[in-house]
This record gives structure tokens, sequence and C-alpha cells, in this order.
């Protein structure tokens, strides 16, 4: 009898292409890149610039108020009003008790417009708080 | 003939899998590490409800810097400089540094020899935050160690009440040392810092006079970072940081210097990094 038997296990191993399952991986490696940056928290501003700042490792430690140059406020990423936003600050607060207040505001400002924001926040007794600022030697 | 060709007889026998694993781990490995960081300044707000305010304002040794809506910084009333605007158009850091440079030096001389050394920034509503950062920089650089926003007020700071002679004092001068303790502690303060810096001075003087005589001129400052071990030994990481000087022979001069550096021990696992403003002024 010339069946042959079983044929199925044996033969040629399977040809399973390598190259797409690659390209999928370095495709997912370099959407990671680029969207690690953009988890850093706050609006995109314009930071000034200080030779005496401290460095920080950004571990979610941080509740970020954004001032863009345009004058308006964000609480992380939400838009807020001079009313909403103390609201939406203690909300973010209940979230996270043992975060810091840190103030992202455009280096464009004015002083006034700074200092608005931060004796707000100084009313309700938020005083503990650290401005951010990009780092120049 | 049936022979078959050679070669290429078909499949590559390098085994994938193995590879992608790696490939995957790595990737997992960088999406976990890849260090987020965020630059802060710490700044103090007057504190509310607002304190009584001294019996005899005289007593109290503050320093106020003062920003004036037409550019002028003065120090505790005395206008040190006279035009800042530049200082916060220019992106030159040693633009911004020639302009300050009295304001600087003052600051770093009355730093020294005050008590507590606390700078307060009182500036106009309308001055540019990047300027008031700018100022809490240097009074940082200078030796501050709490730097706050003065009370805010509508017109702006009290008016100034004198001129300083834009007649710089010629010469070498150590800023009061800004000392931040490792996380066991750190036993070093800010007097001893100073004291052991200062058996370097009459060294750098000297080479700053013999540099003097080739380039009158030479004006700027240098930071030097001071790392200290537990035993007083001089730890990875002290060097110069910057300078805006731009003369070899000095920076030579004081990294040839520093490792002649003497600090008492401190203890088991206590560390402290110190960091050092020198300015160089010709007068």
């Amino acid at each position: 009898m010339g069946g042959s038997v079983g044929g199925g296990s044996g033969g040629p191993m399977a040809d399973i292409n390598v190259t797409p399952l690659i390209d999928v991986v370095l495709v997912l490696l370099v959407v990671f890149m680029v969207i690690t940056p953009m988890l850093a928290s706050g609006k995109e501003v314009d930071l000034p610039m200080s030779t005496s700042a401290t460095t920080i490792q950004d571990t979610g430690q941080f509740i970020v108020i954004s001032m863009t140059a345009d004058g308006r406020w964000w609480v992380e990423f939400a838009e807020a009003d001079r009313d909403t936003f103390i609201g939406l600050v203690q909300g973010e607060f209940n979230l996270r008790p043992e975060s810091t207040l840190l103030v992202k505001a455009d280096r464009n400002l004015k002083y006034s417009q700074v200092r608005e924001l931060l004796d707000l926040l100084n009313e309700y007794r938020f005083s503990h708080i650290q401005l951010a600022t990009g780092k120049e030697n | 003939m049936g022979a078959k060709l050679g070669g290429g007889g078909g499949f590559n026998d390098i085994n994938m899998t193995p590879l992608i694993d790696i490939v995957l781990v790595v990737l997992i490995i960088m999406m976990v590490s890849i260090p987020i960081s965020v630059n802060e300044l710490g700044v103090k707000l007057p504190p509310n409800p607002p304190p009584p305010p001294p019996e005899n304002p005289q007593d109290v040794e503050q320093l106020v810097i003062g920003i004036y809506e037409d550019g002028r910084i003065a120090l505790n009333r005395k206008v040190l400089v006279k035009d800042s605007t530049e200082v916060f158009e220019s992106k030159d850091s040693a633009v911004k540094e020639r302009l300050l440079f009295p304001l600087t030096q003052e600051v770093g001389r009355r730093l020294r020899s005050a008590r507590k050394k606390n700078v307060f920034i009182d500036a106009h509503p309308d001055v540019p935050y990047g300027l008031v950062i700018d100022l809490m920089d240097l009074s940082r650089e200078g030796g501050a160690v709490n730097v706050g926003l003065a009370k805010f007020k509508v017109d702006g700071p009290l008016p100034p009440t004198s001129v300083g002679s834009g007649v710089m004092p010629r010469g070498v001068l150590l800023s009061s040392p800004r000392v931040t303790v490792g996380e066991k502690g750190g036993s070093i303060n800010e007097t001893a810092a100073d004291a052991s810096f200062q058996q370097l001075m009459p060294t750098i003087r000297r080479c700053y006079d013999e540099a003097l005589a080739g380039s009158p001129l030479l004006t700027g400052r240098i930071l030097v970072q001071v790392n200290v071990g537990p035993d007083g030994e001089l730890m990875n990481g002290t060097k110069i940081r910057s300078s805006s000087l731009e003369h070899e022979a000095i920076e030579q001069c004081v990294a040839e210097i520093l490792p002649s550096l003497k600090f008492d021990p401190q203890g088991p696992e206590k560390v402290c990094a110190i960091m050092y403003t020198i300015l160089f002024s010709p007068g």
C-alpha cells in the first residue's frame, strides 16, 4: 500500500514570515518613544529659564497648574475660569492628597497675572507652590 | 540527472523568536525607565493673614529687590541696574549677566554678612514674569536660602531713594555659598563652607590680577560645584559648573587649586553639595 501516513507534521517547517512581526514591533517602539514625552504633565508653555532650579523626577506627584501666554488657566489638561479654578484644584487634591502644586506659567506673562494666580492659591491655603522652569547652565 | 542545485535550499535556519523576545523586553524596559523630569523653583508667598509689620523697619535686615516698570532694578530702594528690558528680551546669558552684574555683586556682598539669607522680590505688575524668575535665579546664585515674593502692590514697588554710583568695587568676591545636604544629613554649614573656600581666595586673586594685565576689562562669574563626602573628602562631581569669564587661564587656575579644599569630616554617610559663586570685577 502506498499510502503515506500522517503527512501533516512531517515535511518542511511553516514558513512564518518574520518581517511583518519586526515591523510591527518597531512601529510600536517608535510610537511609544513619541508618546512618552507628551505624558509630561500640563499644557505646553514657554517656561522661563533658570540656572538654579532643582531637577525633579516627575512620578505623578504634581498637580500641574498651567497658565498659557494668553492668560488662560488650566488644571492639568482642563481649562478653568476664575470661579471654577479652586474647585478643580481641590478636586485634584482630594484624589491625590500627597501631591505638590506645580505652576507652569509662560515667561511672557505679566507679573500681575501670575501673581493673581499665586495669590488665589495662597488665599485658599495652597501655599507650598513650586514654579516650573526650564534649565540652563 | 536529478541533481538539485545546492545552496539556497529554501528558508533561513535562524530562529527569529528569541530575537523578537529580546526586542520586546528592551521595549518594555525603555517604556518603564525613560525619565520624565521637571525643573522646579520653590517660592514663598507672603503668609495669609499677613504678619504685623515690624516695630522698627530699620531693624529688620531684609534684602528687597525692586523691579520697576521702566526696567530699573533697585536693591533696598537703591537703583543698581538702569535698564533691564534687554535682560528679558535676550536669550543670551552673557548679555543678561553683564547687565545684571552690579546687582549680582551687591546681593552677593550683602548676603555674605546677612544672618538670615532671605531675599524678597517686589515687582511692578507689568514686569514680565520671566524677568522675575531671572532675578530669583540671581538671588539664589548669590547665596539666598529663601527667595520670596513681597506683598503685591498695584503701583509697583516704593520709589527708589538713591541711585548707585555705578562704580563697582574691584576684585574677586565670593558670594555666600549655597549648601545642600544629602539624604542622611550633612554637617557643613555656610560659615564652614565659606571658611574653607577663603583659603583659596589669595591664589585666585593673584591669578585674576595677572589676567587683568592682559585684559583689563575682564568681568564675569564662575560657578563652582563642590561635593563633600563623609570624611571631608572631595567627591566626584567637584568641578567648575559654568564660567562666563571666557578666560582659560583663570578657569585653569581655579580648577587646579580646587582639589586643595579642606573640610572637616562630617560623619558616616553624610554628604553635602556646595555651590560657590565667584564674582570677578575690574572696577
